[in-house]
């Protein structure tokens, strides 16, 4: 099917409309004795002079931006017409193009969604073998890694408050902070350790947590030398 | 920029396509709301929170009233979009609400929460309005690419010696008649077992990548809709823990139907002209809102569900036979869970659990009443309920505790622990012989039970000093 053009002021592609609608052919927008001209399709639209890409705003009122046919386009000249006119903005649309905020989010969500697991790979690069910072490979959260070897981690929390222990920290946080310790999160330790360390009388902090990671090698995160009190 | 415009904007879904999209994924997410209820009292407790994002740490810690509200409304604003119900609005209120409550602690850690909610978000873009024809749309094709990106990164990740090795594999599955026909097999082949658990791990790679790439070439979803839908029932016959994850992605699935299915779908749905305007399904949807505060809820979840029925009726701007049905389906949907599921249970049992654990006595004490008038059959509600009774002490509470620990040995009266408690209490009360005799029939039931060996030492007359 061709591109075809009523009038100087619209140009339509009609063929989606053609093959949904075989049996109504193509209404005439144009005023009488307007021309009317075929065109090649595989002929580039941009080839195309730049007035006749123009669509009549007229035409388009009857069309909301989501190209959703308004009750107006109804009496205009039916549904035919109603679809037709969402072609033509389509079009009109097209070549009109210009990036807008859907663009900007699309950019942005794919940016977040590259960056964010990236970064994951580029910290666990660099983490060391014992210690806090090594810590960094255990927080898995917004990287998609699930069901991932490190997920495999069991870790062991020891607390000494004011010299004794081991604490029994359901007495203190509820089981879900327990679960996370346990899985090495260091947002968590800090947290858990300040809460002890707000509790009434509570002067002193420690915490051992010891690891063992998926192919079972042990590793010490946070030693018990750290006081987390001060 | 025509790629850019072609394979965003180019996408054509049918109407048909995205109201069974709608239907399935807000059904399931409606359900997936409702089941963690049980969980709210983990929000706050004790006044501790670790937010997802350290900008939210400015935000009091959250409450397990507010985190309750917060879940049955989002789980009614979903079972209305998934009933047609201003979807848009609907999708961007849940994603709204699930987001503050998933970022605002990481007592919720599960990436699928994540990954639901980023879906909600791009479901507030998605124009799930009746449309006389496909429409494109931005928002369901970066839905698909969302999917795989999860998907390439998830592989990513299981580029991993580790993992390959199947090792990693193998250690996961739980399931013992999958670990007992690895072995069988592994056997009748003559190979090691952690060589089928490392095809396996392979194959899981491989098909993530797979799923990647199929999600984005229309061609190929039949292929996507066979492997995906294998794929994520697998995961859940193999027994991983992941809630409602595979429901989430099989409902997501529908999306790829293939045209023939959908245009069937099509060819049954009701017709939109069908809709007539009539003001009394605003009432109805009113009488929804008061069944809520049958809930067995505190009273200000069942006011804030009320609250939120009575909204989104107001808002309700062309009242239609449909959509005061639909309305009024999604209030009931809600009150039918809360009376058939065990959620209320599960709220005030870990509630309970906790806060007794931490010493809020009277909390803990409120939340196994309450847990019993839901279920008067849970035995260790009883005995909980009879030891905070003890611990608190005020007075009364005594009486109450053998009243409690004699509720629990009438239904189970094989329970020496309970008849221990039961010695503690009548001894606290000065009731000395009946004391012993609990004591001693815990002993006959079993003679290690260190509480009533406590008990019976006590009451022993103690012998004169030489």
């Amino acid at each position: 099917m061709a591109l075809e053009i009523f009038d100087e002021r619209c140009l339509v592609h009609l063929a989606a409309q053609e093959d949904r609608h075989p049996s109504v052919r193509p209404p005439r927008l144009s005023e009488p004795g307007a021309e009317v001209a075929s065109i090649d399709p595989r002929q580039d639209d941009e080839a195309l002079p730049r007035d006749r890409r123009a669509v009549s705003e007229r035409q388009l009122l009857a069309v909301d931006d989501d190209h959703d046919v308004q009750p107006g386009a109804e009496q205009i000249g039916g549904q035919w017409h109603a679809e037709l006119y969402a072609t033509i903005r389509r079009m009109s649309q097209d070549d009109r193009y210009r990036p807008g905020w859907r663009d900007a989010f699309i950019a942005t969500w794919l940016i977040v969604q590259i960056v964010l697991p990236l970064s994951y790979y580029v910290r666990a690069a660099t983490v060391p073998t014992e210690g806090e910072g090594r810590a960094d490979l255990y927080d898995e959260r917004f990287t998609w890694r699930m069901f991932s070897p490190v997920r495999m981690l069991r870790c062991t929390p020891e607390y000494l408050v004011n010299g004794e222990g081991p604490v029994s920290l359901e007495r203190h946080v509820h089981s879900a902070w327990i679960s996370l310790l346990k899985r090495g999160r260091m947002d968590v330790v800090e947290a858990v350790s300040g809460y002890l360390c707000a509790q009434p009388g509570t002067e002193s902090v420690r915490l051992e947590l010891r690891c063992r990671e998926a192919d079972g090698s042990r590793v010490t995160i946070v030693h018990g030398a750290r006081e987390w009190c001060l | 920029m025509t790629w850019w415009r072609t394979f965003w904007y180019g996408l054509e879904i049918e109407p048909t396509r995205l109201r069974i999209l709608r239907i399935a994924f807000f059904g399931v997410l409606g359900l997936d709301l409702w089941q963690q209820v049980s969980h709210a009292p983990r929000y706050g407790a004790g006044g501790m929170s670790v937010p997802h994002i350290s900008l939210l740490s400015a935000l009091p810690a959250p409450h397990r009233d507010w985190v309750l509200v917060l879940f049955c409304l989002g789980s009614f604003l979903a079972f209305r979009a998934a009933m047609g119900v201003a979807a848009r609005a609907s999708a961007a209120a849940v994603a709204a609400l699930f987001g503050l409550i998933y970022f605002w602690s990481q007592v919720d850690s599960y990436q699928h929460h994540y990954l639901v909610w980023m879906i909600v978000l791009l479901a507030a873009f998605v124009p799930w309005e009746p449309a006389n024809g496909p429409r494109e749309h931005w928002a369901v094709r970066l839905l698909l690419v969302q999917l795989s990106l999860v998907y390439l990164w998830a592989a990513v990740a299981k580029m991993d010696p580790h993992w390959l090795e199947g090792r990693t594999l193998s250690m996961q599955i739980s399931k013992e008649w999958v670990r007992e026909g690895v072995m069988n097999t592994a056997r009748a082949w003559e190979i090691k077992p952690l060589a089928l658990w490392s095809a396996a791990a392979w194959s899981v790679m491989l098909a993530e990548l797979t799923l990647a790439v199929c999600l984005q070439v229309r061609r190929l979803w039949p292929a996507a809709l066979v492997l995906g839908l294998g794929f994520h029932i697998g995961i859940e016959v193999l027994g991983y823990k992941i809630g409602l994850f595979s429901a989430f992605m099989v409902a997501l699935y529908s999306l790829l139907l293939p045209a023939r299915v959908v245009a069937w779908c099509d060819r049954i749905w009701p017709s939109e002209e069908a809709e007539r305007r009539l003001g009394p399904a605003m009432a109805l949807s009113l009488a929804g809102a008061a069944a809520t505060l049958a809930l067995p809820f505190p009273p200000v979840a069942a006011l804030a569900a009320g609250v939120a029925l009575f909204a989104g009726a107001a808002a309700w701007s062309r009242p239609t036979l449909p959509t005061g049905i639909a309305q009024l389906t999604a209030g009931l949907a809600l009150v039918t869970l809360a009376e058939t599921t065990d959620q209320a249970r599960d709220y005030y049992k870990y509630l309970g659990g906790d806060t007794r654990r931490r010493g809020e006595v009277d909390v803990a004490l409120d939340a196994y009443e309450n847990v019993l008038a839901i279920d008067p059959e849970y035995v260790s509600g009883w005995v909980r309920l009879g030891d905070l009774m003890l611990r608190r002490g005020a007075e009364g509470d005594d009486e109450a505790a053998v009243e409690a620990f004699e509720t629990a040995l009438d239904l189970a009266p094989r329970r020496a622990s309970s008849w221990s408690r039961l010695a503690r209490a009548r001894a606290a009360r000065g009731e000395l012989e009946a004391a012993a005799e609990a004591a001693e029939r815990a002993l006959e039931l079993d003679p290690e039970e260190p509480d009533a060996r406590a008990v019976l030492r006590r009451l022993a007359p103690s012998e004169p000093n030489p």
